[in-house]
């Protein structure tokens, strides 16, 4: 993946639109990724990366230039998971009272059979160990900066991804004698 | 305790699932419109820094917040259980919930006419502030009073998720929707929340 230029941050920092604009392209594939495979949801991953920058950009004024930008923003979009989490838990136990809750539901895992079998596993994991499986293996995340990004310490860390490994392998390993 | 790198070690099976998971999203122009939308002139509100001031969670304005929440809430219960609903524009249902409506087209960018209402009878006036104008009181949209004392106010709004609440009575305390979920931001102020949706 392209570098982004750090000068582009540091004008994003100081207000220019565009320089967010490109920040946000730069990113929002990675953040969308992330998201989905956390939630499990398209339509709840969407909202948390749109919430997740929109905090990016509010609190870009207070970012230290002198520290990496990616694990900051990903930090970011983890804590927007985890409240979404924590909302549709909270939503799935309202009463559905009109035509318009659905819009709040969970949508279905989607109709592509390819993402509902990497879903289906990914939800075998439990939302920390996910959580440390994704940023180290799929994001591509140093223990230092997860740890940066999860407040966990790095042998917590190394535990949950490797415990994600053995849960995945088992998974994949029943599937496929199945 | 195993060395660090049993901890870390992959084999073809985990490989190839990391491979899957790698692959990227499409880019969704629309979503990453939708963003940009919503953080155009966040910087520029200092009633934003104003509301943020009020929204310092002190006990009184959390007690008051919470009774007058409560006290909508009990009010619009009343109503609707010894009132018919009023009619809040033509033709349309006087749902429970903020509503939406009827997706129209300006410029070539989707717009969805998102209603919102409020059950304030003694209020002589209230103002929709939200995430679609900064959250900026200048640029407040003023609800317009309908039969039975229930305000109403119509604003189009680009698919998307939005906060926003009420100013009642140029009060610098929000009034949260009562019909509509409630959010928490992460320094734990509360808004009302909406998905505008499209379809």
């Amino acid at each position: 993946m392209a570098v982004l230029d750090p000068d582009v941050i540091h004008r994003a920092k100081a207000g220019d639109e565009r320089a967010f604009a490109t920040l946000v392209e730069h990113y929002h594939a990675r953040c969308v990724r992330f998201a989905q495979q956390m939630l499990l949801s398209a339509e709840d991953a969407e909202e948390a990366v749109q919430d997740a920058f929109v905090r990016v950009y509010d609190a870009l004024p207070r970012f230290d230039e002198s520290l990496r930008f990616e694990p900051w923003l990903f930090r970011i979009l983890a804590n927007r998971c985890r409240t979404s989490r924590v909302r549709r838990r909270r939503l799935d136990s309202f009463v559905v009272f009109s035509d318009n809750t659905p819009e709040l539901a969970v949508g279905p895992l989607g109709d592509d059979a390819a993402h509902e079998e990497l879903w289906g596993l990914l939800d075998s994991l439990g939302a920390e160990q996910r959580e440390a499986f994704l940023l180290h293996h799929v994001e591509g995340m140093s223990y230092d900066d997860m740890a940066a990004i999860s407040g966990v310490g790095v042998s917590a860390l190394k535990m949950r991804v490797k415990r994600a490994c053995d849960v995945l392998r088992a998974r994949m390993l029943e599937a496929y004698r199945a | 305790m195993p060395d660090d790198r049993d901890l870390d070690s992959t084999d073809d099976v985990i490989g190839g699932l990391v491979k899957r998971l790698q692959t990227l999203p499409a880019s969704d122009l629309r979503a990453r419109a939708a963003i940009l939308a919503r953080v155009r002139g966040r910087r520029q509100s200092p009633w934003r820094a104003a509301l943020a001031e009020a929204w310092q969670p002190s006990v009184p304005l959390l007690a008051a917040a919470t009774i007058a929440v409560a006290a909508l809430g009990v009010g619009y219960a009343g109503r609707v259980l010894v009132e018919p609903a009023p009619t809040l524009v033509d033709g349309a249902d006087a749902s429970p919930v903020t509503t939406p409506v009827v997706p129209v087209s300006n410029d070539g960018t989707i717009r969805v006419s998102q209603q919102f209402v409020l059950d304030a009878r003694t209020a002589n006036r209230v103002l929709l502030v939200g995430d679609f104008n900064g959250w900026d009181r200048t640029q407040a949209q003023p609800l317009q009073r309908l039969e039975g004392g229930v305000w109403a106010a119509t604003v189009p709004l680009r698919p998307g998720r939005y906060t926003y609440a009420f100013l009642v009575d140029d009060s610098l305390t929000i009034t949260l929707d009562p019909r509509a979920s409630t959010v928490r931001d992460e320094f734990g102020r509360e808004s009302s929340v909406i998905l505008v949706t499209d379809r």
